[in-house]
């Protein structure tokens, strides 16, 4: 089981003084985990950081063993994030539902690929919506697509909730009763629009898609995955109304 | 051997050591007892009995506070906060920073199970309250888990009267650009200067 991908490093773990474990999301082989040898040292630790894209070259006897890691940089996406708290807390939220979120050994080509142009939004000044419609985009690989297209009541267009038993969107009209049971919906996620510093709609669209998160993800409740997204649910909270 | 076994043993499990060389270290150790076993016997039975944490900083001295901490000549009003003492070290190393240091005891790591309440972040706090400070520099590493530890305590301090600096990034000493990584290079065009 020796292969050479493309993949974008999920978590790093310290094994002795210089070498680690690193959990990998490669192209075509999925989640796995290998050993990688001086991944702490001076040479290798500049890329070979969380949510970098790396060239990986893997190595091992059999499938029951953890095999080993040759890695070459190729882009190291966390320098571009480093100096913004809020691109920052995308960053790991959306790294660490994916290593949540994934099994190991399964192809995941479309998370890569999704995963890896969402870290090309960061550098926009849409990446809230961006890391916003991600999360719905992982869940709908997930196997929950939500569908926001029309009311699931055959209401009129105005969208406004989404029906936590169907991730069908529902009108103001028809929610009208239900609407306390019902998730809210923001207006940019019907529309597909992309904007700037509407933090509580970036709030409410987190707090939408965190209902259906927890209902896939087994280990959702683990503090390694939720921090980073509580955060930065806390953070678009905190700047609700002003400039991010 | 059961004593020569367990002094490799012990002597092995120290960082940039393995078997082979915790093996020669203890050769050398019992071949020159007089200049290196008994004096390092004394050094480390002197350090463990003297070496304590500063209840003010988190550095360690051999009384606390420490002596950076009681040095009056230093600026009170700036603490450099870092990661661990290897930092406070490096930072001492530079012989430009005149201020006074906090250690926090790592970084904020959900997958290593550090949470704020792991770090030295309340003496911080304090420290604001108490002393008057007037500027924080946070200098910790400019790694994922640096920076977002170093966010972290930028909201935390927010409310306070204090003026929260950090380290700057970009491009080292002595450094070639053709030579850089990309990401020191995407940093340091995101914080480059005016020339004056």
């Amino acid at each position: 089981m020796n292969w050479k991908d493309k993949g974008i490093v999920l978590r790093l773990s310290k094994l002795g003084e210089y070498d680690a474990i690193c959990c990998l999301l490669s192209e075509k082989h999925g989640k796995i985990n290998g050993c990688v040898k001086g991944a702490f040292s001076k040479r290798m630790r500049p890329f070979l950081e969380i949510g970098s894209t790396v060239q990986a070259e893997y190595k091992t006897k059999s499938e029951e063993h953890l095999g080993y890691f040759k890695i070459e940089p190729i882009k190291n996406n966390s320098s571009q994030v480093l100096n913004h708290s809020g691109k920052l807390l995308a960053f790991k939220s959306a790294i660490s539902i994916v290593d949540a979120s994934l099994m190991y050994g399964q192809n995941h080509d479309t998370v890569f690929s999704v995963l890896e142009s969402f870290f090309t939004t960061l550098n926009s000044d849409y990446w809230a919506s961006s890391y916003c419609k991600w999360e719905i985009s992982i869940l709908a690989e997930m196997g929950i697509a939500l569908d926001f297209s029309s009311c699931a009541g055959g209401g009129s267009n105005d969208l406004c909730y989404v029906s936590p038993k169907s991730g069908r969107a529902v009108s103001r009209e028809m929610g009208q009763l239900y609407k306390a049971k019902l998730l809210p919906l923001p207006k940019f996620l019907v529309d597909n629009s992309l904007l700037e510093n509407k933090c509580l709609e970036y709030y409410e669209a987190m707090k939408m898609s965190d209902f259906f998160l927890k209902s896939v993800i087994s280990d959702y409740n683990k503090e390694n995955m939720t921090e980073p997204r509580k955060r930065l649910s806390d953070w678009f909270f905190n700047r609700f109304d002003k400039n991010a | 051997m059961q004593e020569i076994d367990n002094l490799v043993a012990v002597l092995s499990r120290l960082p940039g050591f393995g078997p082979r060389s915790a093996k020669r270290i203890v050769l050398q150790l019992l071949k020159k007892q007089d200049i290196l076993m008994t004096p390092l016997i004394d050094a480390l039975k002197s350090a463990k009995n003297n070496v304590c944490d500063c209840e003010v900083c988190g550095n360690i001295d051999t009384k606390s506070p420490c002596d950076i901490c009681n040095n009056l000549k230093r600026d009170k009003t700036t603490i450099c906060v870092v990661e661990n003492v290897a930092d406070l070290w490096a930072m001492e190393r530079t012989g430009t920073y005149k201020g006074k240091f906090h250690i926090l005891g790592g970084v904020l790591s959900p997958i290593d199970g550090i949470t704020p309440k792991h770090l030295n972040i309340d003496g911080i706090v304090s420290r604001i309250e108490q002393d008057g400070i007037s500027e924080i520099i946070l200098a910790t590493n400019l790694t994922v888990e640096g920076q977002s530890t170093a966010h972290y305590l930028a909201e935390v301090l927010r409310p306070y009267d204090v003026k929260i600096t950090r380290l700057a990034n970009g491009v080292p000493v002595g450094g070639e650009l053709d030579y850089l990584d990309d990401g020191t290079l995407a940093v340091a065009l995101q914080a480059r200067q005016i020339i004056e």
